[in-house]
């Protein structure tokens, strides 16, 4: 689920999807009115193409989306330098890590990333993107082999509600990471 | 919702009743019914199906903006694209291609206006002419004796023509317009094969033997099919 503030990565092929059908409906109103040589091409051709373009667009999202909420929490295993997510991506799940350590870097446009913070088993991270709904705001990188249990951000919040303890200390790691500026120490984690 | 629901349902009913309010109108307050009630209903319903699918589509575009992968979005758009479009687009498809048996279409291309003119002639003695001037083809004059019957007639002709659109459109169609094949003259047997005044015609003994496999032509004996280059007005 989305709200304002950050756009879901399928938004802007659901608005293609829809504006191809749409355009392709037009061909069909103005072919029905209307049925001459030329609209006919238009129609078939150009109208038709365009709904089925849409559908199939819409379909490949669609699936895409419920693949996503039926692997609502699965184990993710990164190697030692894989990125997990980058910073400005869509928050689309928090990570538990298992075993291994991960860096949390802020980019810095025209020089090299700072590393602000190095997590390790039993913390978690992306969080920040999920509660604040906004895009991630670190990177974060396998530091040495990693394995994480990754939750689904619609399945978090449903959690949050059975763990009232985890959920006391997500908020507060929250609090302390996205409230803490960069410069003094604090951890955006995602 | 609801009130959405009503304002799609009410457009949707005035669009349907529009046309025949339009034609009454039109004919000097005598209501004419349309000929072909299933094919008036078809296109009502396409229509109104393709307007409630945009007008879906553009009003959960516009409440759901940023948005739209959330679930109720997804199920208005999956309504809006999939679900409504789809046989939608089939009944424009079915509307479009009855319409298009008229000669209207037909004469609707430049290039055939002149053959459209020699059918409707008075005094022309082309075979096309002398079947409009006498009713022998109730409609769809052009349609009737341009089309094979069977299963993919209809198609194959209009995906001939289709091609002659496309070039035309490209600009590589040469002047005059030729058929794409040698016309099939057992068209004609579809309709004269049967008759009595056709089998009783001593002339026609194997005739029919004879067009079928190709070796006989109807306008060896019957004057052309339509008017020669020369007798036509000039594309």
């Amino acid at each position: 689920m989305t709200r304002a503030g950050v756009t879901h990565p399928h938004d802007r092929y659901l608005r293609l999807s829809a504006l191809l059908t749409v355009f392709g409906l037009a061909t069909a109103v103005v072919f029905t009115l209307r049925s001459t040589p030329y609209l006919m091409v238009l129609f078939l051709g150009l109208g038709v193409s365009c709904v089925v373009a849409g559908v199939v667009i819409f379909a490949v999202l669609l699936i895409a989306d419920v693949r996503s909420r039926l692997h609502s929490v699965v184990e993710r295993k990164f190697k030692a330098g894989d990125v997990v997510f980058r910073q400005g991506d869509f928050p689309d799940r928090l990570y538990l890590i298992g075993t291994g350590d991960a860096e949390v870097m802020k980019e810095v446009p025209g020089g090299n990333p700072v590393v602000l913070a190095r997590l390790g088993p039993g913390e978690f991270f992306g969080e920040i993107g999920i509660i604040g709904n906004s895009p991630r705001t670190a990177t974060v990188r396998a530091a040495t082999d990693l394995e994480t249990l990754s939750i689904h951000r619609d399945y978090f919040t449903s959690l949050l509600t059975y763990l009232p303890s985890w959920k006391e200390r997500v908020f507060e790691d929250y609090r302390r990471r996205a409230g803490a500026p960069a410069s003094t120490g604090g951890q955006p984690a995602g | 919702m609801r009130r959405m629901a009503l304002v799609v349902l009410g457009f949707g009913v005035v669009l349907v009743m529009l046309p025949p309010a339009l034609r009454a109108q039109l004919a000097d307050g005598i209501y004419q019914p349309p000929k072909d009630y299933l094919l008036e209903w078809v296109r009502g319903l396409a229509l109104v199906m393709a307007l409630s699918a945009v007008a879906l589509i553009a009003g959960t575009l516009t409440a759901y903006r940023g948005r739209l992968a959330g679930f109720r979005a997804r199920l208005l758009l999956f309504v809006g694209i999939c679900c409504i479009p789809l046989p939608a687009m089939l009944m424009s498809a079915a509307v479009g291609l009855e319409q298009s048996k008229a000669v209207g279409f037909c004469n609707s291309c430049h290039l055939m206006s002149a053959f459209v003119e020699d059918m409707k002639d008075p005094d022309s003695r082309s075979l096309s002419a002398v079947h409009f001037r006498n009713r022998y083809i109730q409609e769809a004059h052009c349609y009737n004796c341009h089309t094979d019957y069977g299963l993919f007639g209809t198609l194959e002709a209009k995906v001939g023509g289709m091609s002659h659109v496309w070039s035309d459109f490209v600009g590589s169609t040469a002047r005059p317009v030729r058929p794409k094949t040698n016309y099939r003259f057992t068209i004609c047997l579809n309709c004269h094969g049967q008759s009595s005044k056709f089998v009783q015609q001593k002339d026609h003994a194997g005739v029919v033997i004879r067009t079928v496999s190709g070796a006989s032509r109807c306008t060896e004996c019957h004057s052309r099919s339509h008017a020669g280059r020369t007798q036509r007005r000039p594309l």
